[in-house]
């Protein structure tokens, strides 16, 4: 049927109606008359293939294996009906049909080979391989010939009259020389299809996939079949849900749906399928071991070898997996492997959740993947696209029209999603990490959004959250660094404008009191009130001495003279000789006011507990730094601790940025040096 | 004495006006900021013009720029600045200028030292504030040479550096002139300066040294 051309939907479509209607007309013809599992089975196949091949029809007009398909349907319906008419035969025309139905499923045969020879693109897998169809082709019509013209066939086929009424004899070797050519075919389809496998690029390795898990289900289905086809029910079913999957299968993977998920259908198919088996071993083992022990007792026993199944079930089904993803999906493995190291490290402080971003371009290579953290109260730009309730799910986008629909990602390790939300200008997506329907990141990616992408973003969920805990660690200290630096600077200048208060105001005006005074005093010439006058006009001045030295302790006026002229008069001042070494240039005010007050503060504490001879003051700029040390020869053993007013200089030093270190070796002198920067 | 008083404060001024007044001295101007002082100079050729350090429109250092821009015009005119608290950084280009005064408001109270220090830098003499002359000597630090002197000869040079003469030094240290006559030549020994009998020029002497040995030029401030 390989030359049947359809050129026309309508004809595909009529086509389609004819294997439908052939196929429901078998059904009540063949009811009863052989195993039940065969009328529904073949007849739901011929309408399997036949739907299979519109789909590709309607997507990939005058695709070859689509033409195949809706040309092998309704032959393959019009068989089974012509078998069921068989039955009858006592209906006239019986015979003819029986005969018809004997070799016409071999049509069958001819044309899945001949689509496995094809798949996925329609053509042959290579050069070489042209010669296949046509050979195909031949050994089906040689076999077909032989089976319809001799009496080979007789042993598969029951006939009424007890053998083919239209056998030759001699012929037999026709049907002989068909089988083995035919079989030869289906060996060489499957080689074609491993040939096919090496040499093709990503996208049609997974087309071919999609074959390969078919026929691993069928692996997995077989046996069973080939055990108890007749008496076991289930199998029955399984296999009359599984044969008819071949089409679906195959339509699947030419009209290239959800094409990157098939790794994941294969690794899943084969590890439960792994798990029923150690399950089932497991169950049946405990069922026997309990049965011996506890004779009789059935209903213990039953629900011991539930349990025991139960109790294996999480770790095995993690086992397994492990395994199948290491042997059938090495390269997630290993992605996977690579992240689980990661976030080990991570958890062990060994990595920087910085370098995510590079693992996961890395892991997925794509070297322009962004990963942005969202700190809490940052809303995601497309967080408004509605978020799913949790879950993990990835939602489906278009990209350059391939239809990556997002996939199931592995959910039971964490309970990280990922939203595929949209593209950007590069064809490039957007996809939304999310915890517990939290936002964690976003990343911005060109790989599709499918496999192995969602799996990644899942598994290293963790690591994001760990990554994000300590962005915004970061972000909320660098904040309150910012709001310490301010306050110091606003308490800074505070205390100078308090300090201009009480000179330009309170002194300034008890001055023009004075002066009034003074004033009334010589107006008043002799008389005794003007010594009254002189006495308040003496208390005035005490309290104008007060006031500036109020109006020091709030903020020295020297401070204005620079550190240096500032750091002078303070070694000045102190009772014991102090050398200073200083010229630190131009600095800002704050640092100017920091660095005085730790060079008061040191002197303070040396006069109070060094028991110091001589003291070196010094400071100067470094790197953009403001360097200043006070050594003493003291006897040393201060403890940085210890003093208060020193705890809250290293306060004062912190807000600027500064740092401030404290080095005393008992009986070798006192050295403290404090760091801070320049840069406003 | 012919005297332009410009000060910010309405009731400072006045109290100061009335001040030299009492005293039989002339007020020939009384400004509110220093905007007008070189002009009013100009116009009346006072022997002191008297300026408070902060004025309009900035607060800053307006009367510490007139007084060097009145003693560059009018060498010959005196020029006293007040200030609330020492300022050193606009003392120190000023202090080696003859006819120069330097000292904290509150010594008007004082009327009879303030109006003796006026007209020492009327009369082209010194007139620094005891503590003005404290911060350029404690700004000077241990350093030598002052280092060296022991702590009366500090106070000596202090008051000398205020511009007085042994007779009020002595007066003011309670102790006899010739005393004080024994600090300053060992002081001065000390200090490696020539002695010279010339109050004035005693005090540029010492300030003079005491700027170039320890007094750096001043940092312009930084925002």
């Amino acid at each position: 049927m390989a030359g049947l051309d359809i050129r026309s939907r309508p004809l595909a479509v009529a086509l389609l109606a004819l294997t439908c209607a052939a196929a429901v007309a078998s059904v009540p013809l063949s009811a009863g008359r052989e195993p039940g599992i065969d009328t529904a089975l073949y007849p739901l196949n011929a309408v399997a293939l036949g739907a299979a091949g519109l789909l590709i029809l309607l997507r990939l007009p005058r695709h070859p294996v689509g033409l195949l398909l809706v040309g092998a349907a309704p032959v393959g319906a019009l068989v089974e009906l012509l078998e069921g008419y068989g039955y009858h035969d006592t209906w006239p025309g019986a015979l003819p049909a029986q005969w018809l139905s004997s070799w016409g499923s071999l049509v069958g045969v001819g044309c899945s080979t001949i689509v496995l020879e094809l798949f996925p693109d329609g053509r042959a897998a290579a050069r070489w391989w042209r010669w296949l169809p046509p050979f195909t082709v031949a050994a089906t019509a040689t076999m077909a010939l032989g089976a319809a013209l001799s009496h080979a066939n007789d042993s598969s086929y029951t006939f009424t009259k007890g053998g083919n009424p239209y056998a030759f004899d001699g012929l037999d070797f026709l049907y002989a020389i068909g089988e083995l050519t035919v079989t030869a075919s289906v060996v060489l389809a499957v080689v074609s299809l491993i040939d096919r496998y090496r040499r093709a690029g990503s996208a049609e390795r997974q087309q071919l996939k999609l074959i390969f898990w078919f026929a691993c289900l069928l692996g997995v289905v077989g046996p069973f079949a080939g055990m108890s086809y007749n008496d076991s029910f289930v199998v029955q079913v399984a296999i009359a849900l599984v044969v008819p999957l071949l089409p679906v299968t195959i339509c699947v993977a030419i009209l290239r749906y959800r094409l990157y998920d098939v790794d994941v259908l294969i690794a899943r198919t084969i590890s439960y399928a792994a798990l029923t088996v150690l399950l089932a071993a497991a169950w049946g083992g405990t069922a026997l071991v309990l049965g011996a022990v506890l004779a009789g007792g059935s209903a213990w026993v039953t629900a011991g070898a539930t349990i025991a199944a139960a109790a294996v079930v999480l770790p095995l089904r993690r086992r397994v997996q492990d395994g199948v993803d290491r042997a059938f999906r090495r390269a997630r493995h290993d992605v996977l492997a690579r992240v689980d190291a990661y976030l080990e490290d991570l958890r062990a402080g060994v990595a920087s959740a910085d370098e995510l971003e590079g693992l996961l371009r890395d892991v997925l290579r794509d070297p322009d993947l962004e990963l942005r953290l969202l700190l809490p109260g940052e809303s995601p730009p497309a967080a408004a696209a509605g978020a799913p309730a949790g879950g993990a799910k990835a939602d489906g986008t278009t990209i350059d029209g391939t239809e990556t629909e997002g996939t199931e990602t592995d959910g039971t390790e964490t309970d990280g999603a990922a939203r595929s939300d949209g593209t950007d200008r590069g064809g490039r997506v957007r996809t939304m990490v999310e915890r517990s329907g939290v936002p964690l990141a976003e990343v911005t990616h060109a790989v599709p959004p499918g496999e192995p992408l969602a799996d990644v973003l899942s598994r290293a969920g963790l690591a994001i959250e760990i990554a994000r805990l300590q962005a915004e660690v970061r972000h909320r200290l660098a904040e309150v660094e910012a709001s310490r630096a301010r306050i110091v600077a606003a308490a800074h200048e505070e205390r100078r404008r308090l300090e201009r208060d009480l000179h330009d105001g309170a002194q300034q005006r008890l001055v023009s009191a004075g002066l009034a005074l003074r004033h009334v005093q010589y107006q008043l010439g002799d008389q005794p009130a003007a010594h009254g006058i002189e006495v308040v006009v003496a208390e005035l001045a005490g309290a104008i001495k007060d006031l500036r030295e109020l109006a020091n302790g709030v903020r020295p006026p020297r401070l204005d003279d620079g550190l240096e002229l500032a750091l002078r008069e303070l070694a000045g001042r102190a009772p014991l000789p102090v050398r200073v070494h200083a010229a630190p240039g131009p600095l800002p005010d704050t640092v100017v006011a920091a660095a005085y007050y730790v060079a008061a503060e040191a002197l303070t504490n040396i006069v109070k507990h060094a028991a110091a001879s001589t003291v070196e003051l010094r400071a100067a700029q470094e790197d953009g730094e403001l360097v200043l040390s006070v050594r003493d020869d003291g006897v040393g053993g201060a403890e940085p601790a210890a003093g208060s007013g020193l705890r809250g200089l290293a306060d004062r030093v912190g807000a600027l940025g500064g740092g401030l270190r404290l080095e005393s070796p008992v009986g070798a002198g006192t050295t403290l040096t404090v760091r801070l920067p320049c840069v406003s | 004495m012919r005297v332009v008083i410009a000060e910010d404060q309405v009731l400072l001024r006045e109290g100061l006006v009335r001040l030299f007044e009492d005293r039989g001295h002339t007020v020939v101007a009384a400004l509110g900021d220093a905007a007008g002082v070189l002009a009013a100079v100009g116009e009346h050729t006072p022997d002191l013009v008297v300026l408070d350090i902060r004025m309009p429109p900035t607060f800053t250092d307006e009367g510490a720029r007139t007084a060097r821009e009145v003693k560059d015009a009018h060498p010959e005119v005196g020029v006293l600045v007040l200030s609330q608290h020492v300022e050193a950084r606009y003392a120190v280009g000023l202090v080696t200028l003859g006819g120069f005064g330097y000292l904290l408001k509150d010594r008007v109270l004082d009327v009879g030292e303030f109006l003796a220090a006026a007209g020492r830098v009327a009369g082209g003499g010194s007139a620094l504030d005891p503590h003005v002359v404290g911060a350029l000597l404690a700004a000077q630090g241990t350093a030598d040479p002052v280092a060296g002197l022991s702590a009366r000869e500090r106070d000596v040079l202090a008051l000398m550096a205020e511009g007085l003469n042994n007779t009020a030094i002595a007066r003011r240290l309670v102790v006899s002139e010739r005393t004080v006559e024994g600090h300053v030549r060992h002081l001065l020994i000390k200090l490696g300066l020539a002695e010279v009998d010339d109050g004035h020029r005693r005090v540029l002497a010492v300030l003079a040294h005491l700027r170039h040995t320890a007094l750096p030029a001043p940092h312009p401030p930084v925002p």
